[in-house]
């Protein structure tokens, strides 16, 4: 009967009282829906806008000038934003063209102008329904590493390469071996497609979990030795298979080694030290001959540009070794200790941003059990909020009951327990890195 | 059922075997189960426990008043009457409580450690007495050697008629090992005049300098 | 009070009780394990014996905190409502490790998590019933127990329709306070367990429940969770808490989480130790005790009291 009197403090069933706790929280989204009411404004404006663009086009005709053509002049790109489409277009005759129903009023031409439609829709697609398949409680980037590595992978990294493709006549008449042929080849081009945008995934998603306090040694040994054992074995088969190295190129084999020794040095002490040493130590090391191979590299360019015609003339035979072998020599180098050093280093608070949500209300001040109870807490100060700013609030970490009356009355549904959780877990992953700590 | 308020649970933990039911018998005997292995495994816990604190003549229990929270573990183990609880009050707003704390009877503590070890939130720490200093692990007297003038520690001295006990329990200090090492003691304690009581030896210090001396490194490195 | 930022190496109480739990993640071979009575109705006891023998060292556990009851009562009640279960005993279990999750140690606590899963999975168990509130949020929300039903002991007793007999006419009116637990409460908003204890306590024809100040949702704690912090401030907040039950004129303060348990009892004790402070004049007990010392019939486990001992020794030495 007192439990019937006092039913309307109890909150479940009311809106804003969380249903599910822990990360991976997936109900109750704050904020509008996307679906039916976003989507009915944003449609509103997309056909106003429309209906404008219609209305200028026919009323007001701008000058277009003659079309380029190969006549006028020699290379014909797009705007640069465009140029992503352009390169698709070109590298679109690497797949299978066939026709189906030939014949039939359903006649299908697969040809390559098809798959540069279908290869330049791509991007446009992917964030056209981007909002449908992630349906997802984070927005943020860095808390939904999968995403944001595929987004990083392929609307930045792909539309890169796709970019430098398109521009391959300019590339292979700019940089050019002494007697003549282009340094980077079509076929090095095209893999840049694959390769790279893979690396940038791998890569982000590995530091973007580590800055959600993952452990991520897990990850990293597998990839940074597996990026090792592949330059290894093609610097080794340079130098020992017969075919692999031109004559030309043959007398200038110590300078290869040389460049081929400071590329593969920082990756196997990368390898090492993710793979034995404790954390803190392995990103000193990382970072250590990271920056000394890039010195050196540097250096090693410096001096064989500078220095005279001979040591200018090998200089350019080693780059017409590594240039296109690049997606492997080059940049799998700089990604292995990239993601060496990203997966090891010491994370910062993804917590902020959560916590910045807090407007201070206050209520959970009123609720808090702890405050009640430390001297200097008393004055009404607000939990979520000065927890965030690093200012004592009487329930400092340690304190914390976690017995989550703040959460419970959270306007805004902030999970105080989650934060402790985290922060706690990230003390102790601190100790634990730093080689077992206090206990 | 027949009185509600007996509280005492009822008294068929005494013959805790025979049953006939092999239910009722499996379910005893994993209760019992349970309970060695709770105690067994508590003991091997218990056991390094037993190493982190110094013992004997010379060591004497602190408590640390910030941390006590007045629970009187101690206060119900402490087999010579060493440890007393005193009151304090707490006046919030809303309302006011008293919590105890654990004071140390000097003159009673013989230094047994027991009060430490039961602790259980490591508010007690073993220290040693003035003229006593931990060396290699043991407490030793940094005064005069004592080779056989007993009666310096006649408070604690109670088991009289044994002495094979008091000799072995202040091995410490027994009188030949002290002895070689007593002249260069004496030149050593006038520089430190009043040695401070260190509960700790050396090894925590130098573990936090170094994370601190670590911490402070790290940053810089991962600007760079 | 910036000392409070301080770790948790300092802070963490019991610290040879959790040197004794975190161990136990340490080896996490599987052994050989052989149940002599398999049912789809599994009951884990948790960690009480481990409280039971942290608390003998100010034999209070021969007093009126006796954690290891809960696993007698909850076995004696599970009969009642016609379930045999299995026990998922510590020799091949481990701690649930709610503890060291909430204390920052993730690793341990995936390990314990990874190695009970298995276990469980491997026993086949339907219906996981756990009397200890921390345990069942811990395996209901931080577990991926696909296909097994975590259920508070008193959620099942309920849904199975337990009946306390009536007590006898000379019994004496009692009035039985409840407190929320944290962690079956608020935090397990999908299915808290308010209602079950309530329901099942009101079936005892001679107690009347009363309220707590604050009850439910908005239940205070009882000061001291995950055995993270505990001080003088903490302790205030267990004695407000026992003083709200006074204020109702409680005689009987009922907790669901062997913790509240521990610590309520912790204070009792302390307060009963001075004869001319008797500020708590009711008993606590866990829930599961209250409704089986209520049912006829002896335990069906045997007790953990000594043997030797047939009356608490007084607390304190000095008369």
């Amino acid at each position: 009967m007192e439990i019937e009197r006092v039913k309307g403090k109890i909150m479940e069933g009311q809106p804003g009282f969380p249903r599910q706790y822990g990360p991976s929280r997936s109900d109750h989204q704050p904020g509008i829906p996307f679906f039916p009411q976003e989507t009915a404004r944003d449609f509103v404006l997309i056909f106003l806008l429309t209906a404008l663009l219609f209305f200028l086009s026919a009323f007001v005709t701008p000058f277009l000038g003659p079309a380029r053509s190969p006549q006028i002049s020699e290379l014909i790109v797009p705007d640069w934003y465009l140029l992503f489409s352009w390169g698709l277009l070109k590298v679109a005759d690497v797949f299978p063209q066939f026709v189906i129903g030939a014949g039939t009023p359903l006649k299908t031409d697969f040809n390559a102008a098809f798959w540069g439609d279908l290869l330049s829709g791509i991007p446009v697609i992917f964030l056209l329904i981007l909002p449908f398949i992630d349906r997802g409680r984070e927005a943020r980037p860095a808390k939904s590493p999968v995403r944001s590595a595929f987004g990083v992978a392929f609307l930045l990294a792909w539309i890169f390469t796709a970019s430098l493709y398109s521009i391959r006549e300019v590339v292979a008449q700019r940089w050019q071996t002494p007697n003549g042929s282009p340094l980077i080849n079509d076929t090095a081009m095209k893999w840049f497609f694959v390769i790279p945008p893979v690396l940038v995934g791998l890569t982000s998603y590995i530091g973007l979990r580590r800055l959600g306090y993952q452990p991520m040694r897990k990850w990293l040994f597998p990839y940074v030795a597996g990026l090792t054992a592949i330059v290894v074995v093609q610097a080794a088969g340079i130098f020992l298979i017969p075919g692999w190295l031109g004559p030309e190129v043959r007398p200038y084999v110590i300078q290869l080694g040389i460049f081929l020794l400071v590329l593969i040095v920082p990756m196997l002490v990368a390898s090492v030290a993710v793979f034995a040493l404790p954390e803190s130590q392995a990103r000193k090391w990382v970072v250590r001959s990271g920056v000394a191979a890039f010195v050196v590299f540097g250096a090693l360019v410096v001096f064989f540009m500078d220095s005279g015609r001979p040591n200018h003339v090998a200089f350019t035979w080693v780059l017409s070794v590594l240039y296109p072998n690049m997606n492997t020599l080059v940049l799998m180098p700089m990604f292995a200790v990239l993601t060496a050093y990203l997966g090891v280093r010491r994370p910062y608070s993804t917590y902020e941003y959560l916590l910045n949500e807090c407007y201070q209300c206050g209520k959970c001040h009123t609720v808090c059990p702890v405050t009640k109870v430390e001297d200097d807490a008393l004055g009404g100060l607000n939990l979520v909020y000065n927890t965030f700013k690093k200012q004592h609030d009487g329930v400092p970490l340690w304190t914390c009951l976690a017995c989550d009356a703040c959460s419970a009355v959270c306007p805004l549904d902030i999970q105080y327990s989650d934060y402790i959780l985290e922060e706690r877990a990230k003390v102790h992953a601190r100790m634990a890195a730093d080689g077992g700590g206090k206990e | 059922m027949a009185t509600a308020p007996t509280v005492a649970p009822k008294p068929p933990s005494a013959p805790p075997s025979p049953s006939a039911d092999p239910l009722v018998a499996y379910y005893q005997r994993v209760r019992q189960m349970n309970l060695a292995l709770a105690k067994e495994r508590y003991k091997q816990g218990f056991k390094v426990r037993t190493q982190e604190y110094i013992r004997g003549r010379g060591t004497l229990a602190i408590v640390d008043e910030e941390i006590c929270m007045g629970c009187t573990h101690c206060f119900d183990n402490c087999a010579f009457e060493a440890i007393d609880m005193v009151d304090r009050k707490f006046a919030l707003p809303e309302y006011t409580y008293t919590s105890r704390k654990a004071i140390i009877i000097e003159d009673n503590c013989v230094g047994c450690e027991k009060c430490a070890i039961v602790c259980p939130v490591d508010a007690i720490t073993m220290v040693t007495k003035h003229g006593f200093e931990v060396k290699d692990g043991r407490v030793v007297s940094t005064t005069a050697p004592p080779p056989a003038p007993r009666p310096a520690a006649p408070a604690a001295a109670t088991p009289r008629p044994a002495t094979p006990p008091p000799a072995a329990r202040p091995a410490p200090s027994p009188p030949t090992p002290a002895k070689p090492a007593a002249p260069p003691e004496r030149t050593e304690t006038p520089s430190p005049e009043a040695p401070p009581p260190k509960p700790e030896p050396e090894e925590e210090e130098a573990e936090e300098a170094e994370e601190s001396t670590e911490e402070s490194e790290t940053p810089e490195e991962d600007e760079g | 009070m910036m000392e409070t930022e301080y770790g948790p190496g300092r802070t963490i109480p019991h610290p040879v009780m959790f040197r004794v739990l975190d161990s136990e993640a340490e080896d996490t071979t599987i052994p050989e394990i052989r149940v002599e009575h398999k049912s789809e109705f599994a009951y884990y006891p948790g960690c009480i014996d481990y409280y039971d023998v942290e608390m003998q060292f100010s034999h209070m556990n021969y007093g009126d905190t006796n954690h290891g009851i809960i696993f007698d009562s909850s076995i004696k009640l599970l009969r009642a409502v016609g379930i045999q279960p299995m026990i998922l005993d510590r020799s091949f279990m481990k701690c649930c490790g709610h503890d060291q999750l909430w204390q920052g140690k993730v690793d341990v606590f995936e390990r314990m998590r990874d190695y009970n899963t298995k276990i469980i999975k491997m026993l086949g168990v339907k219906t996981f019933i756990t009397s200890c509130a921390e345990g069942y949020r811990t395996f209901k929300l931080d577990y991926k127990l696909d296909g097994v039903r975590v259920v508070h002991i008193t959620q099942f007793l309920y849904e199975r329709g337990l009946r306390i007999p009536p007590q006898p006419e000379t019994a004496k009116k009692i009035r039985v306070a409840f407190q929320d637990p944290c962690r079956s409460g608020r935090q397990m908003p999908l299915d808290p367990v308010y209602e079950e204890p309530r329901e099942l306590v009101k079936r005892v024809d001679n107690a009347e429940l009363v309220e707590l100040k604050t009850f439910r949702a908005d239940a205070q704690c009882c000061g001291v969770a995950q055995m993270m912090y505990c001080n003088d401030k903490t302790k205030g907040l267990t004695a407000s808490r026992m003083d709200e039950a006074s204020d109702v004129g409680a005689d009987y303060l009922l907790v669901a989480c062997p913790k509240c348990l521990t610590h309520f009892g912790c204070l009792h004790h302390e307060n009963k130790w001075k004869p001319g402070e008797e500020r708590y004049a009711f008993k606590v007990m866990d829930v599961t005790q209250f409704l089986a010392e209520r049912l006829p019939g002896d335990y069906p486990t045997g007790s953990n009291i000594d043997a030797k001992r047939k009356e608490p020794p007084l607390p304190g030495r000095r008369g």
